[in-house]
């Protein structure tokens, strides 16, 4: 049952998997170093990459129509998000047209906004982090990952609320190249993730990490400072994931904080627990199986539907769930298991041991 | 004719006893009828649900993210019984000539996630997170398989599965309307099951195993109670008990796949709230959220110009409040009370 498919249309699915596969792998890495170097019952990660969506959605774009439209949002919110929108934003879209500089100034600034946001928050979530017990700990972030997008989504004034916010493009001087364009800078924060990633897990650090997560007392005996390395663990991956956030943002142009639901939590453990925790190559390769099944999938869509008249999305949510439950039983550390941290060669250490 | 007499006369004095306690209510209390009814009701589901919950955690030491999908399997069961059972046969289409089957059925579905699921995992010693995570996996099963089915059933034979509300078919008792049959019928509910809970728990020799082995896993299992057996058929219960909830629960909210994954965030906070290791904390969980969350909609959120969307904000704070300085829960509070009053 092979399908005709055009290869034009076959080369746009695959930059469109590639560029939500390197937001998700993002994700995914930054969820990998709380959940599988630290062993954080992080279930309210959503919630950073919600914060990420409206550090872009509901800050900057504000910023942006206030400095290059001069359209404050904010005066009559209600008409801004119900008429307004589209004409606005193309008016800082053509802003952006001419000039990447302020493209890349919005952007940028974007980034670093979600990352901080992201980061504070994850920095307020350790506080219950260091004194609640796993099962607890797990519902405090679920909660809390639901409040936010309560919050946020009936809220017009954050991110014009039900209704979601238009973003303005600021890649828009890219022109036709946008699409590939965009690609290459999602791929390039990914390589920087997963570089700093694999720097992090094999560093002092790292090893410290798995020490707190594996004998907790052995680790304090020792002389680490548990606080600080989850404060730590937990900001940084806040602002990974904030980051991701705000990628997809820009992905989109649009975000409606209802978008943040409890279930991309869940996708993201999905990726992590098959590819393997504890492992960055591991959460990438979920990300990417995951993404290969579901493209699958959706391309056999119709010819599925012919012999069982269902949607098959829902064949897709089962095989995910036997895989999930069968891998937790019969292979616990996933596709690529957790390696031991890599250190330097043993030529090195020998000729340092040699000078010293 | 005496029974039709009876009825009657029963309904009269319901709609009375009724009558009067919410007349007064109201009257002591300032809350109109309308609210008051739909934070009891809701108090009552929640009840049933967290009373589930609570079990399932006493049992493997787990929230389950499933356990929302027992109270959707539970919804459809009743539904489909009533249009491919009763309907046809023309027998009294109500809900709860469907309960022994929903009950069944759900029961059977939670059994058998227990043991295909938690009981191998368990033995292999999994943590909590992985089994938290396995009942992930779990609830994208059910709710697919529950979509799955409600597809097939509207694809072929033309049936609504979508949306649909369960209230048609409850019980009203004469002389009154449906929301005041709710409420008395929810009530009842809760009150028959917790008291026959508790009469399993604490008057048969079932309950004295069960009990045992909650407390003390290794104790009992060297006394040679066969302690997963004990559990497998808690789990029975947990099923029969959320199936039921879920038929109440698709009295108010429209019935899809997702009836019970989307509401299960409260059902949490309920029992977080009671205490998770307590069975009847999620009684006082359940009054505390679901009276919190319709009076506080109507009574604080509305006069305030908050949209009423704001109320589940309610719940989720008081759990946050309750997680950062008493995570043992109220009922833990309150027997920790009780002990120091003791001493």
């Amino acid at each position: 049952m092979i399908l005709q498919i055009d290869p034009g249309l076959l080369l746009v699915l695959i930059r469109e998997t590639a560029v939500l596969f390197a937001i998700y792998g993002i994700y995914v890495l930054s969820l990998n170093l709380e959940v599988g170097y630290l062993g954080l019952p992080q279930f309210g990660k959503v919630m950073f990459l919600a914060l990420g969506g409206l550090a872009v959605g509901g800050i900057t774009t504000k910023i942006a129509l206030m400095t290059y439209a001069g359209i404050n949002p904010l005066a009559n919110i209600d008409l801004y998000c119900s008429a307004q929108q589209y004409q606005a934003i193309a008016a800082v879209n053509k802003v952006f047209a001419a000039s990447p500089l302020d493209g890349l100034a919005f952007f940028l600034l974007s980034l670093v906004l979600a990352a901080v946001l992201a980061g504070v928050f994850g920095i307020l979530m350790s506080g219950p982090a260091l004194r609640l017990r796993e099962d607890y700990l797990g519902i405090l972030l679920l909660v809390s990952a639901e409040t936010v997008r309560v919050v946020t989504t009936y809220t017009p004034a954050v991110a014009c609320g039900v209704f979601g916010a238009v973003v303005p493009d600021p890649f828009a001087w890219m022109g036709d190249f946008r699409p590939w364009g965009y690609l290459a800078i999602t791929f390039l924060f990914l390589l920087l993730t997963f570089v700093v990633m694999e720097r992090l897990a094999n560093s002092p650090f790292g090893r410290a990490l798995r020490a707190i997560r594996d004998a907790e007392t052995a680790a304090r005996v020792f002389g680490k400072d548990i606080v600080k390395f989850r404060i730590r663990v937990l900001a940084t991956a806040s602002a990974l994931a904030g980051i991701a956030g705000a990628l997809l943002v820009f992905y989109n142009n649009f975000v409606n904080m209802g978008q943040f639901v409890p279930l991309i939590t869940f996708v993201g453990w999905a990726m992590l627990i098959i590819g393997g925790m504890g492992n960055n190559v591991g959460a990438l390769a979920g990300v990417a199986i995951y993404y290969a099944l579901d493209r699958t999938l959706s391309i056999y869509k119709e010819s599925i539907r012919q012999v069982i008249n269902v949607d098959p999305i829902f064949f897709q949510y089962i095989i995910f769930g036997v895989v999930i439950i069968l891998v937790l039983m019969f292979r616990p550390q996933g596709v690529f298991g957790e390696k031991p941290s890599k250190t330097l060669s043993r030529r090195i250490l020998e000729r340092l041991r040699g000078e010293a | 004719m005496y029974i039709t007499i009876y009825i009657a006369y029963s309904s009269v004095l319901v709609r009375f006893i009724y009558g009067a306690f919410f007349k007064s209510m109201e009257l002591i209390t300032g809350v109109d009828y309308p609210t008051l009814a739909r934070a009891i009701i809701f108090s009552n589901i929640y009840v049933l649900l967290g009373l589930g919950l609570n079990l399932t955690y006493i049992t493997t030491k787990i929230p389950s993210f499933a356990h929302g999908d027992l109270a959707t399997v539970g919804a459809y069961v009743s539904y489909l019984t009533i249009i491919f059972l009763l309907q046809p046969l023309g027998l009294p289409a109500s809900v709860y000539v469907t309960f022994p089957l929903v009950a069944l059925v759900t029961g059977a579905v939670a059994v058998l996630t227990y043991i295909a699921v938690f009981r191998p995992m368990i033995r292999r010693g999994a943590g909590v997170t992985p089994l938290m995570i396995a009942s992930f996996g779990l609830h994208f099963v059910m709710f697919a398989t529950v979509a799955i089915v409600a597809d097939y059933v509207q694809n072929t034979y033309g049936v609504l599965s979508r949306n649909v509300l369960l209230a048609r078919w409850e019980y009203i008792w004469p002389g009154t309307d449906f929301y005041t049959s709710a409420l008395i019928n929810t009530s009842i509910m809760v009150v028959v099951i917790t008291a026959l809970l508790y009469l399993l728990l604490y008057k048969t020799r079932y309950g004295i195993i069960m009990r045992a082995s909650i407390d003390n896993l290794y104790l009992a299992k060297a006394a040679g109670i066969n302690v997963e057996r004990v559990f497998a058929i808690a789990w029975l219960l947990i099923g029969a008990v959320t199936g039921i909830a879920g038929v109440y629960m698709a009295m108010f909210f429209p019935m899809t796949e997702e009836l019970g994954w989307l509401r299960l965030a409260v059902v949490f906070v309920v029992s977080v709230v009671g205490g998770l290791s307590n069975i009847y904390g999620a009684v006082l969980g359940g009054y505390v959220v679901g009276l919190s969350l319709v009076l506080g909609a109507a009574y604080i959120l509305t006069p305030l110009g908050v949209p009423t969307e704001f109320q589940l904000v309610i719940p989720f704070a008081i759990v946050i409040v309750i997680l950062l300085f008493a995570p043992q829960g109220l009922a833990g509070i309150i027997s920790s009370l009780a002990q120091r009053g003791r001493r």
